[in-house]
């Protein structure tokens, strides 16, 4: 699998490493794991997201420890919800005291930043880069009076020392130092809020004798509109902006989930009726706001529901009490400590002692391995591909089956759902890409990898889970191949085998998938594609099985885990799953154009 | 010049924690008795509840992250109480015959060697069994006898022979939680297994109060204000990692290795070589950005 990049797509990424690392950074400042972080043009702060003003060329290159710098000043108005007294501000400004919101923002802001340092000592070298480039220096003294005031009772507040501002707006700074910085080493929004109401008869004076020698300005509306009528045609009216076209989503296309949820498919997908395999198509794209770390594919699967599960599990009890059964009594031999070998030390074999006599002293056993040791990880395909002929259904109850069977016999699993946040096509159309068909070799929406199962769980505490596995979106498989196979990597286990549920058609190219399977193989952890309907898996995978029902899955199950568990460690690692003829199963499709 | 021991009589017969009174060893000349440590006591009161273990003679299971205090916990009291302590590194390759002893051979015939586990019960050390949940399910298994009321080990590889601890012996046993997955080579703990462990201790971190102080007695930095800051960025880490944002840890020892570096180098620096080349550069970076925000 290679991505290939262009400069923009570079930007792109520069900009969401950024935008992910300034998220992490404030949702740990803040504690709030839930606080979205992004770029706008404006600065912004509303609930559960901060929006940093900062076009992508000027995220992506702009000082880090600067843009950090306007990412916390944020928070800190985010923490202190410092928009709950605006409106307090805005009274008084209404009440005849011009720019007192401005005035008091400038104070709330050093006050702010002061108690952020005193939290975060380092944090001052942020907030000072954010700052400097703005300062101005000597071109304070000719700003107009409301900036040099303002940008005055933020030096002041902040300990910056006098800045060089006009004389008469030097002196009302200086008769209000101490009221500032008593404000500015405040506790609460209302404690500045309050002081700015002291302050502000020292510094009114000056803001009203500027403004009474200015002709106000008409609100930017009224403006607006004076301007049309002077010249029709030359004011530049916000432009609408362009979305993906609105998409019919039709009653024939909702479809009912596992637990009864309604589900939404558009009007590009025609269930059951346009499967896809494509091999040779190049080079594999992964649109920049697509990436995410391993972590951040990961969705919490919903705890379940009871009734779900047991529905299931009606109907897959007897093949799973067999299932066990049948695989405990396979293993139970294998199941004990066995030794052997010939060692100086280690277990005795007593009935090697007569060689003592001979001056033969290799008489002992160490522990060999009895092939238990075996980790599997359960990839099951979530895709909305999965919904034609209940595919996902028969999926479900392959990993209920494998759950319980597994579970009772302590043989680790983990069972794995993946799919991608929304639809290919969708995301394509939403980030321009059109016709979306031009790029289906381009990732463009971002992945998810649903856990009902980890290994440390016990499948019995969280089996209902599974009754949520349903079809959702898309599905590159051998990204999230690569997934199950970087989790499964850490375990201790001698064997490690992935079983990928699926349909067998990944979105992309193939060739993609079967490169990214062959890469797993040669790292030695073994890769099944167990075809549900179609036998487009014996294609991608050296070791597939196909099934077209449950009570084929469930046999073919039992002799995969019969093989994998009694004879792992035995020169078992490159056999194939052989299978009988499946002739009822419908010929392949050509590609979908 | 040799030490002069203090007058018998002087010494006090039994130290007090809490509540709790437990005996000390006087007189033992045991080489694993540990040289003198340094513990902060937390206030959630475990080492209470493992004087109350000891004072009673029962095994104890320490459950935490690394880098708690676990292992120090048990190695102070031991000194305090004048015990030999042995540690056994339990992993998944350790086996019965390590543990309890084996047969080996030479021109005279066979003859039996006591494992570490049979050792400390005849010499009356303590034992500590470290990562318990990684260990073969064989050694769960011989550890069974040891921890019921029975309170023996039948030694069958040798001759069948029953061995019951010495009076001072004790068991403790630690490990790393394994709900969340994050220790590679552990397994949940069989239940019968932990349900022979009368006193379950789940030790999480210091408060910050008290981690600062045990870094800076542990780590030599005697700079309270900077030993706080680098006990905050571990607390922010720590919140990190239990929500996901980084994967790792940023155990107490980890802060004294920081602080202690911090003793010869700049603090930024310091923690580069000391907390941020121990993990991935993703995390790296989440982690010099929390560092950054307190120097």
């Amino acid at each position: 699998m290679s991505t290939t990049t262009s400069s923009p797509e570079t930007t792109a990424r520069q900009v969401e490493a950024r935008r992910l690392r300034l998220e992490n950074l404030l949702q740990i400042a803040s504690r709030n794991f839930d606080l979205r972080v992004g770029f706008d043009r404006h600065d912004r702060v509303g609930r559960g997201e901060i929006l940093i003003a900062a076009e992508p060329a000027e995220a992506a290159a702009a000082d880090y420890v600067r843009l950090k710098g306007a990412a916390l000043h944020l928070l800190a108005h985010s923490m202190a919800e410092t928009v709950r007294w605006a409106h307090e501000a805005v009274a008084e400004e209404e009440a005849g005291q011009p720019h007192f919101l401005r005035l008091w923002h400038a104070l709330e802001d050093a006050r702010l930043e002061n108690a952020m340092i005193r939290r975060w000592p380092g944090m001052r070298r942020a907030f000072d880069a954010r700052l400097l480039p703005e300062l101005g220096g000597s071109l304070l003294r000719i700003a107009p009076v409301n900036q040099q005031v303002e940008t005055g009772l933020y030096f002041l507040g902040r300990g910056f020392g006098d800045g060089q501002f006009s004389p008469a707006v030097g002196r009302a700074l200086a008769e209000a130092r101490e009221a500032i910085v008593a404000a500015a080493s405040g506790e609460t929004p209302q404690a500045s809020l309050e002081a700015m109401r002291r302050i502000y008869p020292i510094v009114g004076g000056l803001l009203r004798r500027a403004a009474a020698r200015r002709t106000p300005l008409p609100p930017a509306s009224d403006a607006a509109e004076a301007a049309e009528e002077n010249e029709p045609g030359r004011v530049s009216r916000p432009e609408k902006r362009e979305g993906p076209p609105d998409i019919d989503m039709s009653d024939e296309r909702v479809a009912v989930g596992g637990l009864g949820q309604r589900h939404e498919l558009p009007e590009w997908w025609r269930p059951g009726s346009m499967p896809w395999f494509e091999r040779g198509l190049g080079t594999k794209d992964v649109h920049p706001s697509a990436v995410r770390s391993d972590v951040q594919t990961i969705i919490r699967p919903s705890a379940g529901d009871e009734s779900a599960y047991q529905a299931i599990w009606r109907e897959v009890r007897r093949e799973a009490g067999y299932l066990e059964m049948r695989l405990t009594s396979m293993l139970r031999e294998a199941a004990y400590l066995r030794y052997g070998g010939r060692f100086r030390s280690g277990k005795l074999h007593t009935a090697k002692l007569w060689k003592q006599r001979l001056g033969v002293y290799r008489l002992f056993e160490r522990p060999v391995d009895a092939g238990r040791s075996t980790a599997f990880s359960l990839l099951v395909d979530e895709s909305a591909s999965m919904k034609g002929q209940d595919k996902y259904r028969l999926a479900a109850k392959t990993a209920i089956l494998l759950g319980e069977a597994l579970d009772r016999l302590e043989i680790p699993l983990e069972i794995i759902g993946y799919t991608t946040a929304e639809f290919e096509a969708r995301a394509a159309m939403r980030l321009g890409l059109t016709p979306a068909h031009a790029y289906r070799t381009t990732r463009c929406s971002a992945l998810e990898h649903r856990i009902y199962k980890r290994f440390d769980e016990p499948f019995r505490a969280v089996r209902h889970r599974l009754a949520d596995l349903q079809p959702r979106h898309n599905n590159w498989d051998e990204e999230s191949l690569l997934f199950a196979f970087r989790r499964i990597q850490s375990r201790v286990e001698r064997t490690r085998v992935i079983l990928v549920i699926s349909d067998g058609q990944p979105n992309g190219d193939a060739d993609h998938l079967i490169a990214a399977a062959r890469a797993v193989e040669n790292l030695g952890c073994k890769v099944i594609g167990v075809g549900i309907g179609a036998d487009y898996v014996r294609q991608i995978y050296r070791n597939a099985i196909v099934v077209a029902d449950f009570r084929q899955m469930a046999e073919e199950l039992l002799r995969l885990l019969a093989r994998e568990l009694t004879a792992s460690g035995r020169g078992a690692r490159r056999s194939r799953v052989l299978l009988g003829p499946v002739d009822h199963l419908p010929a392949p499709r050509p590609a979908a154009g | 010049m040799a030490k002069t021991a203090a007058p018998e009589s002087r010494q006090p017969a039994e130290m007090r924690i809490g509540s709790v009174s437990v005996p000390i060893n006087r007189g033992n000349a045991s080489a694993f008795v540990p040289a003198e440590q340094i513990y902060i006591h937390p206030s959630q009161g475990y080492l209470e509840k493992l004087a109350f273990a000891v004072s009673r003679n029962l095994p104890a299971l320490l459950i935490g992250e690394t880098g708690v205090g676990k292992t120090l916990a048990v190695r102070y009291l031991a000194w305090q109480t004048n015990n030999g302590l042995r540690r056994v590194n339990l992993n998944g390759a350790t086996t019965v015959d390590e543990f309890l002893g084996k047969m080996l051979i030479n021109e005279q015939g066979t003859y039996w060697v006591n494992g570490v586990l049979v050792d400390a019960m005849q010499a009356g050390d303590w034992i500590l069994l470290d990562e318990i949940n990684a260990c073969l399910p064989e050694i769960a298994f011989c550890l069974h006898s040891l921890l019921d009321d029975d309170r023996m080990v039948v030694l069958m590889e040798y001759d069948g022979r029953i061995v019951r601890p010495h009076p001072n012996f004790r068991l403790f046993a630690s490990m790393n939680p394994s709900e969340e997955g994050r220790y590679g080579g552990t397994k949940m703990l069989n239940e019968a297994l932990l349900d022979r462990f009368p006193v379950v201790i789940r030790m999480d971190y210091l408060s910050e109060d008290e981690e600062v102080q045990a870094v800076m007695a542990q780590s030599g930095n005697r700079d309270e204000d900077v030993v706080r800051r680098m006990v905050r960025a571990a607390i922010d880490v720590r919140a990190a990692v239990r929500n996901e944002k980084v994967f790792g840890s940023f155990s107490t020892r980890r802060v004294i290795d920081w602080a202690r570096m911090a003793l010869a180098y700049d603090v930024r620096e310091s923690a580069r070589f000391a907390v941020l080349s121990k993990l991935s550069s993703y995390d790296a970076e989440t982690v010099q950005d929390i560092v950054d925000n307190y120097f």
